[in-house]
């Protein structure tokens, strides 16, 4: 088990470093100059070398990505070409809006997907098995702003339930902050609810005609408890993998909604971001997303391995 | 068909098992039609058929664990109650408790994720009220009993870390853990080699002496119940067809099934002699095979399993020579390593005097004279080609491309010579069964007209009547095309039918060789010794094996 996770994350480190060698690079090869771009096409050659050298562009490659890498360790993530502030504060402003908005828009899809994908599969072939797929395929077809558009329409405009958009910040309390991100993260958490229903469905469909869940009924274990027991644990191999993708996807990938429900989260930074040429707040974020990914990644091999013992063993 | 006659009727007080006039069907279409059986404490009784027979549904309909959609009128009745009226919940306090299976397949009856003392002592939580402590108790004691004590196979072991052998004595603990009065055992030994087979039976027999257990064992192999089985009865397409005590059945066979069964089981080919003075085929001397194993840190050297270890043996033209050894021997390594599929570590083949290239592949030249066919005659087709573009594929290693209407001549004969019709070219491999299969995969090996065929276990997947007309087939085509085979299977009883000469392979080494009869009689080896002594044997053959 040890050697398992010492290799794991031993693997995590090195594509870390392999991403950000990959990043610096292709942020290198974009064009524009950021610091032309801050001064307008009229700058002062004098000016612009000035703001070069304290932007640190006058260095040489290596060591700007050494300052960049070394910056990035100790939590200095550099200064926003636009705004001038420093870009950490920045991320971690949207973050507290972006990840619980994450967090809360997959507890949903779980909540939602675990039910529903156990009772389909059990129900192989029923009405209620053909309901929950033809809900599902609904749920994958249609665009998660258009559930935003109604949500919004309907609890906040014509019920008055909550406001239709903006956040009122944390500060307000935990009930009041996630009352503002409820109606986001039901429009995010639906059509990954859809995609998760179908893969523990499917995933729990493969695992029913296994020959150890005859077994487990011929001990004289109901359907139920069958499932329960022997069923569930091995279905979830596929299911974490999908999930662990949610995670990643969800966390920079809600612009639209973001859009919709006026959040100033993550997505809409890098969007801004891009647009202004503000290269290194897109490095940083782009970096801190591939950071989230891996140890999503981190997290699923660890739960792969706490479901499976012959991963354990095979490591 | 008589119903009159009761299999075991010893004494109706002592009856634990009845079932009458029970017809299970799906969609109007009849699984099993009205099956008489009895069985009292203690006995046991074999089910034998084929596959399609229904012992299988059989087994199920007793257990209340039919597949949705199934229709069952009769009774089955247990200690008096009628399972066939009972409800889900009542039967659920049966199975497990009362009567017990066990399955065919060990390596994937056990729940992969959790370990086997969980899953023994879960079958005793979930039917006496006992605490964890007595649970594990009772889940010791039993791994015990069915040999596996527990200072060497602890509780905490997961199925991967087990052997095929020792996941069915698990199951068989799962199921004896709370001495059930009833077990059904189906196909509990098929999927073992032969001296685990011997182990499980003997565990079987012991657990029926011991704890007063019934047992209704089911195999489509009437030597596994011989020894065993009290009574049997024989079953085809949904009928039982003949019952009473085996070696009777052997003798004054009423049935023409029941004869054709037995006939089918001890069939011995007619086959024709190869000439001793023909120059060697296939000539392989000193060869080994390795496999990388994986290393166990990134420095370390990288570590080699040698699977096949200096190996020497010669095939000549039209012979038939075995090749035997239980799973894990080598076998099949070195079939791939004949077939340039696998690379040589040390050692050389030749094939008609000609060198086969050390691992690269094969020349053309090379294939046109072998041939293979594998054991399994579902999963060796690609299933969106027709008929004809499966068999005519070896083709292509011709010298000469054929025409079309060459190619249509040779699949023809091919097929012909196999007891295939003309238009079965132009079916999908799915319309076949496993039999057909089987032909359809040596009219692709015959096509190029081969010097040798290996056969990798190609006849172990069949059953006995339709594994009798393939090794027919065989032996003529020996004959007629002067072919040579290379016989290599786990099943002895076969291989002493059909071959010449055998070798007898263990841990990668041939460990006895000789002509067949000389090593089947008078076996030298120890581990030929064993291996014969576990192979199971028809009433009329103990003597001789």
């Amino acid at each position: 088990m040890l050697r398992y996770l010492l290799k794991r994350l031993t693997s995590l480190l090195l594509t870390l470093l392999v991403a950000s060698v990959v990043l610096f690079v292709t942020i290198e090869i974009v064009p524009g100059d950021p610091a032309s771009f801050m001064l307008g096409i009229n700058a002062q050659p004098e000016t612009l070398e000035a703001l070069r050298s304290e932007l640190g562009l006058d260095k040489s490659k290596p060591q700007r990505y050494w300052q960049w890498l070394t910056g990035m360790l100790q939590g200095d993530f550099g200064t926003s070409y636009t705004y001038k502030t420093p870009v950490a504060e920045m991320i971690g402003d949207r973050m507290w809006i972006s990840l619980p908005l994450t967090l809360f828009a997959l507890l949903l899809s779980t909540l939602i997907a675990f039910p529903a994908g156990i009772y389909a599969a059990s129900r192989r072939g029923r009405i209620g098995d053909a309901t929950v797929t033809g809900m599902t395929q609904l749920g994958v077809a249609i665009p998660n702003f258009w559930f935003a558009m109604l949500l919004v329409s309907f609890f906040a405009i014509k019920l008055r339930w909550f406001s239709s958009g903006g956040f009122v910040g944390w500060d307000q309390g935990l009930f009041a902050g996630l009352k503002s991100l409820l109606l986001p993260a039901i429009a995010l958490a639906l059509p990954q609810a859809a995609i998760l229903t179908r893969v523990m469905r499917s995933s729990l469909l493969d695992v029913l005609s296994e020959d150890y869940m005859r077994t487990a009924r011929a001990k004289g274990m109901s359907k139920r408890s069958a499932i329960w027991r022997h069923g569930l644990r091995n279905a979830m191999i596929p299911v974490l993998t999908i999930l662990g993708l949610q995670f990643s996807f969800l966390l920079a990938g809600a612009i639209i909604i973001e859009k919709v429900f006026y959040l100033p989260g993550l997505g809409l930074l890098v969007f801004q971001s891009i647009a202004q040429r503000d290269l290194i707040v897109v490095e940083s974020v782009v970096m801190l997303l591939v950071f989230a990914v891996v140890m999503v990644t981190f997290l699923v091999d660890l739960a792969y391995a706490w479901v499976d013992p012959r991963l354990r063993a095979r490591s | 068909m008589s119903t009159s006659v009761k299999a075991v009727s010893k004494d109706t007080v002592q009856t634990l098992l009845e079932i009458n006039q029970l017809n299970v069907s799906i969609n109007e279409k009849p699984i099993l039609n009205n099956i008489e059986l009895s069985l009292g404490k203690g006995d046991v009784l074999g089910i034998i058929g084929e596959s399609g027979s229904g012992k299988s549904m059989l087994a199920l309909s007793i257990m209340g664990l039919l597949p949705d959609g199934f229709d069952t009128a009769g009774e089955i009745n247990f200690n008096q109650q009628n399972l066939l009226q009972a409800t889900e919940e009542s039967l659920c306090k049966l199975r497990g408790s009362d009567i017990s299976m066990v399955f065919q397949e060990p390596m994937t009856a056990l729940n992969p994720v959790l370990s086997i003392g969980r899953q023994v002592t879960e079958c005793v939580k979930l039917h006496r009220n006992v605490s964890n402590k007595q649970a594990t108790d009772i889940a010791e004691q039993t791994l015990e009993k069915v040999g596996l004590p527990i200072s060497q196979y602890p509780l905490s072991r997961y199925p991967h870390e087990l052997s095929g052998g020792q996941r069915q004595r698990v199951v068989i603990a799962m199921a004896i853990a709370l001495q059930p009065a009833l077990l059904i055992a189906d196909e509990p030994t098929t999927a073992l080699d032969v001296t685990t087979q011997a182990g499980i039976l003997d565990l079987l027999k012991k657990l029926v002496a011991d704890e007063q257990l019934a047992l209704i064992l089911i195999s489509h192999d009437l030597a596994v119940v011989n020894g065993i089985a009290d009574h049997i009865v024989i079953m085809r397409d949904g009928d039982v067809v003949e019952r009473g005590d085996l070696k009777q059945l052997f003798k004054h066979s009423q049935h023409p099934y029941t004869r054709q069964l037995i006939e089918a089981s001890r069939h011995v080919p007619e086959r024709v002699e190869a000439a001793t003075t023909a120059p060697p085929l296939l000539d392989v001397e000193n060869l080994s095979c390795d496999y990388r194993i994986s290393r166990k840190h990134w420095w370390s050297k990288p570590e080699y399993f040698r699977a096949v270890k200096s190996v020497s043996l010669s095939i000549k033209r039209g012979e038939s020579v075995g090749l035997v050894g239980e799973s894990g021997c080598g076998k099949s390594t070195l079939t791939r390593a004949l077939l340039g599929l696998m690379p040589i570590a040390e050692g050389q083949i030749h094939l008609h005097g000609e060198q086969l290239g050390e691992g690269a592949s094969l020349s053309h030249a090379v294939r046109r004279k072998m041939q293979v066919v594998f054991q399994d005659p579902y999963g060796s087709f690609n299933p969106r080609h027709k008929v004809r573009r499966l068999v005519v594929e070896p083709l292509h290693v011709l010298e000469h491309a054929l025409s079309e209407q060459e190619q249509t001549v040779a699949l023809n004969d091919a097929l012909i010579s196999v007891g295939l019709e003309v238009a079965d070219a132009d079916k999908y491999i799915h319309e076949f069964s496993g039999g057909q299969r089987q032909r359809i995969a040596i009219a692709r090996a015959l096509i190029i007209k081969p010097a040798l065929i290996i056969l990798d276990e190609a006849v172990s997947a069949l059953d006995v009547s339709v594994r009798a007309q393939i090794l027919d087939l065989l032996s003529a085509l020996a004959a007629s095309h002067h072919i040579a085979y290379l016989f290599i299977s786990h099943d002895l009883s076969v291989v002493r039918r059909v071959t010449d000469r055998v070798l007898v392979m263990q841990k990668g080494e041939i460990v006895e060789r000789g002509q067949t009869e000389a090593v089947f009689n008078n076996p030298t080896h120890p581990y030929t010794q064993e291996l014969l002594a576990a192979t199971p044997t028809l009433p009329d053959e103990e003597s001789v094996i």
